[in-house]
């Protein structure tokens, strides 16, 4: 498994400490949910009432969380942990610390998708998008 | 282009292409992942690594 720590952010939930990792499979369910990743800030934002917001939050928080913990259990088939649940996360969390949550969340999909190597096709392409 | 199709071409460059596995790819770092593919294309010479050029090398110190 390649991961590196400089491109993961790490947040506490209930007095336990985790990595937020932006893996493919995570970009996956968020591409899925939102319909493109550009759309995530948006409704994040724009979240019409404070629920909704936190609902997202929950689950981009175990998402993200269960992320670290699939990859340990990969590498100890022997003593997997459990995968948090939801649920869990919600009753873990407060809505006092959103902000610091939204801050963990946005920290591991910015350093997750941290490119350093580009191709200068990507970026005339990207150039084009841009204009 | 689909969520769905995106992911499964993605999932072909990485297993067939790249020859990494299933666990490896899905666990992958996606930034990560996306700069294995550019260097897997620069490697084959299907793109060229982006190369940002300074004035000098546009005026030569000649002129």
């Amino acid at each position: 498994m390649i991961i590196e720590n400089e491109r993961s952010s790490f947040i506490n939930i209930g007095g336990e400490q985790y990595e937020l990792i932006l893996t493919t499979k995570a970009t996956k369910a968020i591409a899925s949910r939102y319909d493109e990743l550009e759309n995530l800030g948006e409704r994040l934002m724009k979240a019409e009432n404070f629920e909704m917001a936190l609902d997202e939050i929950v689950w981009l928080l175990t998402l993200m969380a269960n992320q670290s913990i699939l990859i340990y259990n990969l590498k100890h088939k022997d003593a997997p942990k459990e995968l948090l649940t939801e649920e869990e996360v919600e009753l873990l969390t407060s809505p006092l610390e959103l902000v610091s949550y939204k801050k963990a969340i946005t920290e591991a999909m910015f350093k997750g998708t941290a490119r350093n190597v580009v191709s200068a096709e990507e970026e005339a392409s990207k150039n084009t998008q841009d204009a | 282009m689909t969520t769905a199709e995106v992911f499964t071409r993605l999932y072909y460059y990485c297993t067939v292409q790249m020859r990494l596995s299933a666990d490896e790819f899905w666990t992958m770092l996606f930034g990560l992942f996306m700069d294995l593919w550019a260097c897997h294309k620069q490697f084959l010479e299907i793109e060229k690594p982006l190369h940002q050029q300074t004035i000098d090398e546009i005026i030569p110190n000649t002129i």
